[in-house]
């Protein structure tokens, strides 16, 4: 029985490693990005929505202990090329710019910059590296009541 | 903690890096107590050593092309089991049959089962041996695979896309155990300028490692502004 279930997670390393391998040592030229423009409100049950569930670890922070209402407001997909800037404008006025800057290994780089409602100000940019898939955030500007938080999430790709 | 309540899964996860503090920490301790849990990490660690060696030269020599498709559906059959509803009966039973010493014969059942309805199609009257669809007992082997499923995120028609091992419900922020490792979130800020007004860099430490949060404050306009 222990054979076997070891024999079961060995084809699953394979399986893994077979698929992670190659994407982890090629430069990133392309990514795919999901954001995501959530509403926090002090009003609420504090229960975080299916669509959220991944951000549940981050928004349970002490950081978020003020508020208690999280909606998702709109959610947006940007292709990023590299070097090539990328823009997605929210309902809320604000707009979000994305550059890839490349990448190696798991790592990407990414410029982002957060633009307020008006257009005329840009309120935060920045250039940062992550693990392919990881989650970055940018929040705090104010929205009916309450604060935005903007959650950048980029998967790498090749050609 | 005895080396009973280690269940492989729980190792794997240790080896992985995935079990919170608490449960490290538990077993770390058993790790120390007993060596034959501590011979079962380390082999966990020379194979996947091995593994990792073997694979790298072959993988190199692949186009990334062909693995492109294979990471697109995995991500499509995480999505899905993360939408999936819990099993039903039949998906638990055949779970269990899978995990059973009672495969075999079950097996054998099932052959002959599925032999004695087709042999019944090919005795009847009128019957053209095509059972095909007609006895779904024949025809399905896997209810799971015929479960329903979320749509796929993409626009991508939806294909007979290998499932992976794991069938049960599992959190959205949590991949299925034979998923890659989760990404982590730690960033490394290199650059950052507050225009419009001021703001902070905060750090959020969780399982998928530091989630960076900037925080920015909008100025309010001056009255000069107001005006303009």
């Amino acid at each position: 029985m222990r054979r076997r279930a070891f024999a079961g997670a060995v084809a699953a390393f394979v399986v893994t490693a077979a698929s992670a391998g190659p994407a982890a040592a090629a430069e990133r030229t392309r990514a795919k990005c999901d954001l995501h423009a959530v509403h926090l409100t002090k009003k609420g049950d504090g229960t975080i929505p299916p669509e959220l569930s991944f951000l549940e670890a981050e928004l349970r922070d002490d950081q978020f202990a003020a508020y208690k209402g999280f909606h998702l407001l709109e959610r947006k997909d940007l292709l990023l090329v590299k070097d090539q800037a990328a823009r997605a404008a929210f309902r809320t006025g604000h707009t979000l710019g994305l550059t890839l800057l490349g990448g190696k290994g798991k790592r990407l780089r990414i410029r982002a910059s957060l633009s307020n409602r008006s257009g005329d100000r840009t309120l935060v940019q920045t250039t940062y590296a992550i693990d392919d898939g990881g989650v970055f955030l940018l929040g705090g500007p104010s929205y009916n009541g309450g604060k935005l938080l903007f959650a950048i999430r980029c998967r790498g790709a090749r050609g | 903690m005895t080396r009973a309540s280690i269940d492989p899964e729980t190792l794997s996860a240790y080896f992985d890096g995935e079990l919170p503090p608490e449960d490290a920490a538990r077993v770390e301790a058993a790790l120390r107590a007993d060596p034959a849990v501590a011979r079962e990490v380390e082999d966990l660690a020379r194979v996947g050593a091995a593994v990792r060696a073997c694979l790298g030269a072959e993988a190199r020599e692949v186009p990334e092309a062909r693995f492109e498709p294979i990471w697109d559906r995995i991500e499509r059959d995480i999505d899905a089991q993360v939408a999936q509803p819990a099993p039903g009966p039949w998906a638990r039973f055949v779970t269990w049959l899978r995990g059973s010493h009672a495969r075999p014969a079950f097996a054998v059942a099932g052959v002959a089962a599925a032999a004695a309805v087709v042999f019944a199609v090919l005795r009847a009257p009128g019957g053209d041996g095509n059972a095909a669809g007609a006895h779904p007992a024949v025809a399905t082997t896997d209810p799971g695979a015929k479960a329903p499923s979320a749509p796929a995120p993409s626009a991508a028609p939806s294909t007979e896309a290998p499932r992976l091992a794991h069938s049960g419900p599992a959190r959205a922020d949590e991949p299925p155990a034979a998923a890659p490792a989760p990404p982590r979130n730690d960033a490394e800020v290199e650059f950052i300028e507050f225009d419009g007004g001021s703001g902070r860099i905060e750090h959020i430490e969780g399982r998928r490692g530091t989630t960076t949060v900037i925080w920015v404050r909008e100025e309010e306009p001056t009255d000069t502004e107001r005006e303009l």
